[in-house]
């Protein structure tokens, strides 16, 4: 362990050099394929109720009429200063506009995250006791048929189910309609629906993930050896083997915390859900440029280093593991 | 394990039994589903691209019945001069903001000057006052002296020159507060929601983007106490998903319901469908000029083309495929049908039903005398038809419906190529500066009682058919384009309706464009709801009328033993019986699993 920290500083300057170099060019990636793509803001305005004076005012307004290397310039400042500009659609400067959507976000993502994370490897644990059984093969079963699932079809017949025939769920949103203040059970209630979707559409990657590589492990000679000391089954397994098994899940999870905020867009589309997956979505189409290149910013972000930390946390576990 | 089993199924039951709560409520309170985001620019007066929410909020001069005809709203009564340049309205004695001030005409002046001045979508409905002015966003503003209060309740518009539009511009614009909006930079601000100020039945409370717009009622509302306490409009980024809120009791009503989901809801007991006059028109815009972007012929610029793209299709057949029977009307000119203009309908009765038989045979005959016969492949020549994949236009009815249209262009030997693209590259392509790259672009447009928008599709001056213009085809009739104008210029009701027809021949005529089907906007609610009354509204802005805020104001829920208002019945309960018997059979299911399971691990070791 002592020597997995001796090269770990330097290790994360290194690769923090590389993340900031990486979030440089996956942002100019975003800048230039959003300018590219024909159509843009000020489509909006193209009608014949305003003359080209007023076009121009407005696009003054916005930075639009600036060059192109300028406004790329004035963006890349922005990523620094955190001033991402104003909202075209909103009138608002894109900071507060996204802001105002993370605590929706992050409500729904960290439980799903968390619910798919435990269960998906229980779910693999348990196959893993039993391989082959009846057992394993109805989990990796079960596993399959939510992953091979369209989320929103899944979404929708929950919905159907809980909300329109059992009438036991909300049909949707983040609290009530006429509900003001908070109210914890509120919230709770209509989290159930959102959260189960996403788990059921995710547990496979954990489940199958744990399942294979426990198999593996427990091929091991030094699981052989344990055995042959005269351990109990129960404890090569969960001290012995269980670690080393788990390893490969630490890297899905670096992979899995960027990929799951994208993969929400189309569950808070099912579940009216106000977080920032919808609003990648409205923005995207409104051309709402401000706001879609920082919300591109953090998801960057977001995986670059989600991948650092989970590089750091495999070298913990793995003692093999240097940083040189 | 078998505890474990055991302990996992108690857990499912307590939560779905324990989860069960009824959805009552203690507010009168409705609440409207609505699948278009709402965002602070929808009450900006400077921002909002439709006044529809903005209308409840602060509601216009003048109102209009199912005919067109204006009927008192702000204002109680209105003078028009017989020369036409001088409007006269009287705001009525009792309208009162929502803080106590009274409506006066300095805010209908100020309303005026700041639309004219800094709302660039609008402010040409401003026109017959305008004078050009530096500084401003619009590049005008209002004539000094033009507009005038004659006392606190009366204010008084002098027009340069004649405006046929200018009533319903003037008298269908939401008036604003000038002690609230004086000062503040519209352009750049947006008004904190839960401060704002209306002169309507309801004012704004709340706006939690993405989510809901809340509106309480006004107390000093002029038209009575509200029934209602509160009224929501939930966001839904779904259809679907709003109709699932419909038929689980959380929202009352729910706008804009997809044609193909209409039967379906109209079969579920509790719920009501209602369908609005159409005022949106959907067409086929063909590209009048002789050439592409690429140099290459385009065929369209041939009225003999056109006329054989339009006899090529059968469009009853293809619209009742597309919506279902019943949830559209063919569409066979440039004016809804449902288009009057101060009471005088300006639908032209002598075009026919439908405007171009459905004749293959013919438009084999016209595209061989336009000089393309077809080739040994069958094919006389390649259209690009483009098409929006969002938006009003982006449904899977209207997609339905263009692969029908290609198909029955194929019949005739025109090979067409239907290009869909996300809205905004759409119209950055239909408005592009020609010579444009399609050969017929699919379209629409919402439309008033007051037919000036309508003028747009065929007026050929430059502005309009350059970058950005309506007439994205190019239609260029000088004879049309002075029909337009003089249209614009004629106040009498009568004389102007007779030009709009006239200029609905000549559109006919020319195959300006290919009419389709006029959209009816279908309106879902649960059927505990009286006093919802649907159809023509704001003839300028809010053109898909929906529910009007008169009726919002007025709305009762009927209960089981009174039609009279009482508080708001809770929502449907769950259903526990079913509830009861499915967490029985989860307990079961799991434990039978967990029974096996143990069994064959026994079995293994």
């Amino acid at each position: 362990m002592v020597d997995v920290f001796l090269g770990l500083p330097s290790y994360i300057v290194k690769r923090s050099l590389v993340a900031i170099g990486l979030v440089i060019i996956v942002g100019t990636l975003n800048f230039a394929i959003l300018h590219l793509a024909p159509g843009g803001p000020e489509t909006v305005f193209l009608n014949p109720r305003i003359t080209p004076a007023a076009k121009a005012l407005i696009l003054k307004q916005y930075g639009l009429d600036k060059p192109i290397q300028e406004q790329y310039f004035l963006y890349l400042v922005g990523i620094v200063t955190g001033k991402w500009g104003l909202s075209y659609f909103y009138t608002e400067p894109a900071f507060d506009v996204i802001a105002a959507r993370v605590p929706a976000t992050l409500l729904l993502m960290v439980p799903s995250l968390i619910l798919t994370v435990i269960v998906g490897i229980l779910m693999g644990i348990v196959s893993v006791r039993r391989p082959y059984t009846m057992l394993d093969r109805f989990l990796s079963s079960f596993a399959f048929f939510f992953y091979s699932m369209p989320v929103f079809w899944l979404g929708f017949i929950l919905l159907t189910v809980f909300a329109v025939f059992l009438r036991v769920l909300p049909a949707g949103g983040m609290t009530s309609i006429t509900t003001s203040g908070f109210d914890v059970l509120d919230y709770l209630q209509h989290l159930i629906l959102p959260v189960v979707t996403l788990t059921l559409i995710n547990l496979a990657n954990f489940s199958l993930l744990v399942r294979s590589s426990m198999i593996e492990v427990l091929d091991q000679n030094y699981i052989m050896t344990a055995r042959g000391k005269g351990l109990s089954e129960r404890l090569v397994f969960y001290r012995h083997a269980l670690r080393n098994g788990l390893l490969p899940t630490v890297t899905m999870l670096g992979l899995f915390v960027g990929s799951i905020l994208t993969g929400a867009i189309l569950t808070e589309t099912v579940f009216s859900w106000p977080g920032l997956g919808s609003l990648t979505f409205d923005s995207i189409t409104r051309r709402d440029y401000p706001v879609v290149l920082a919300l591109f910013f953090i998801f960057s972000i977001l995986t670059i280093f989600s991948n650092l930390i989970t590089d750091i946390v495999y070298g913990v576990l793995d003692p093999r593991i240097t940083y040189d | 394990m078998k505890r474990t089993y055991m302990f996992a199924a108690l857990l499912i039951v307590l939560t779905i039994v324990g989860s069960a709560r009824a959805f009552g409520q203690q507010e009168k309170v409705f609440v409207i589903g609505t699948t278009a985001d709402l965002q602070p620019g929808d009450i900006n007066p400077v921002k909002a691209l439709n006044f529809y929410y903005t209308a409840i909020v602060f509601p216009e001069l003048l109102a209009w019945d199912k005919n067109g005809k204006e009927v008192p709203g702000l204002a109680d009564s209105w003078i028009i001069s017989d020369d036409g340049l001088t409007y006269t309205f009287h705001v009525r004695d009792n309208a009162t903001w929502s803080d106590g001030q009274p409506v006066t005409a300095d805010d209908v002046i100020f309303t005026s000057t700041l639309e004219s001045e800094s709302n660039p979508a609008f402010f040409s409905y401003w026109n017959a006052l305008q004078v050009p002015k530096n500084g401003t966003i619009t590049g005008v503003t209002i004539k000094p002296g033009a507009i005038v209060a004659t006392d606190s309740k009366t204010v008084v518009f002098h027009l340069l020159n004649p405006s046929g539009s200018f009533f319903t511009a003037a008298g269908g614009f939401p008036i604003f507060p000038k002690h609230i909006y004086e000062g503040i930079d519209l352009t750049t601000t947006n008004l904190d929601v839960s401060k704002m100020v209306g002169s309507g039945p309801y004012i704004p409370n709340e706006l939690v983007p993405g989510d809901r717009y809340v509106l309480v009622a006004n107390q000093y509302y002029w038209g009575g106490k509200p029934t209602l306490d509160k009224v929501y409009f939930k966001i839904f980024r779904d259809s679907t998903s709003a109709e699932i809120a419909l038929q689980s009791g959380s929202i009352d009503l729910m706008m804009n319901v997809p044609g193909p989901d209409v039967k379906a809801l109209s079969l579920i007991p509790g719920i009501t469908i209602g369908v609005e006059q159409p005022q949106i028109f959907a067409y086929l815009v063909p590209n009048f000029r002789p050439t592409l972007a690429d140099g290459s012929v385009n065929p369209c610029a041939d009225l003999r083309v056109r006329e054989a793209v339009a006899m090529s299709m059968n469009m009853t057949s293809i619209l009742d495929s597309s919506f279902g029977h019943g949830y559209y009307v063919q569409a066979n000119q440039i004016f809804v049908p449902n288009m009057y203009y101060r009471g005088v309908r300006v639908w032209n009765d002598t075009i026919p039903m439908p405007a171009y038989p459905y004749d293959p045979v013919a438009a084999g005959t016209l595209l061989d005398q336009a000089g393309y016969p077809a080739q040994s492949n069958g094919i006389r020549m390649k259209l690009t038809i483009i098409a929006p994949s969002a938006g009003r236009l982006g449904t899977v009815g209207v997609l339905s419906m263009m692969q029908l249209i290609e198909h029955a262009l194929r019949a005739v030997g025109i090979d067409a190529q239907m290009v869909m693209m996300e809205l905004s590259s759409y119209r950055a392509r239909y408005y592009m500066t020609p010579p444009k790259d399609w050969n017929i672009a699919l379209w629409s447009q919402s439309q008033s009682p007051d037919p000036t928008n309508v003028g747009y599709n065929v007026n050929g001056a430059s502005w309009n058919t350059g970058q950005g213009g309506w007439n994205g085809g190019g239609y260029n009739n000088p004879f049309a384009t002075y029909l337009v104008s003089l249209g614009d210029n004629t106040t009498g009701a009568e004389q102007r309706v007779a030009i709009y027809q006239r200029i609905a021949g000549i559109a006919y005529q020319d195959v300006v464009n290919i009419p389709l089907y006029y959209a009816i906007e279908v309106v879902a609610w649960n059927s505990k709801w009286q006093g919802i009354v649907l159809g023509l509204g704001n003839p300028s802005y809010d053109y898909w009328g929906a529910i009007k805020y008169q009726n919002l104001a007025l709305l009762t829920e009927v209960t089981e033993t009174t039609t009279m208002a009482t508080s708001a019945a809770a929502a449907p309960g769950p259903d526990y019986t079913t509830v009861g018997i499915l967490a029985v059979l989860a307990v079961i299911v799991v434990g039978a699993i967990g029974y096996f399971a143990g069994r064959r691990g026994k079995k293994a070791t």
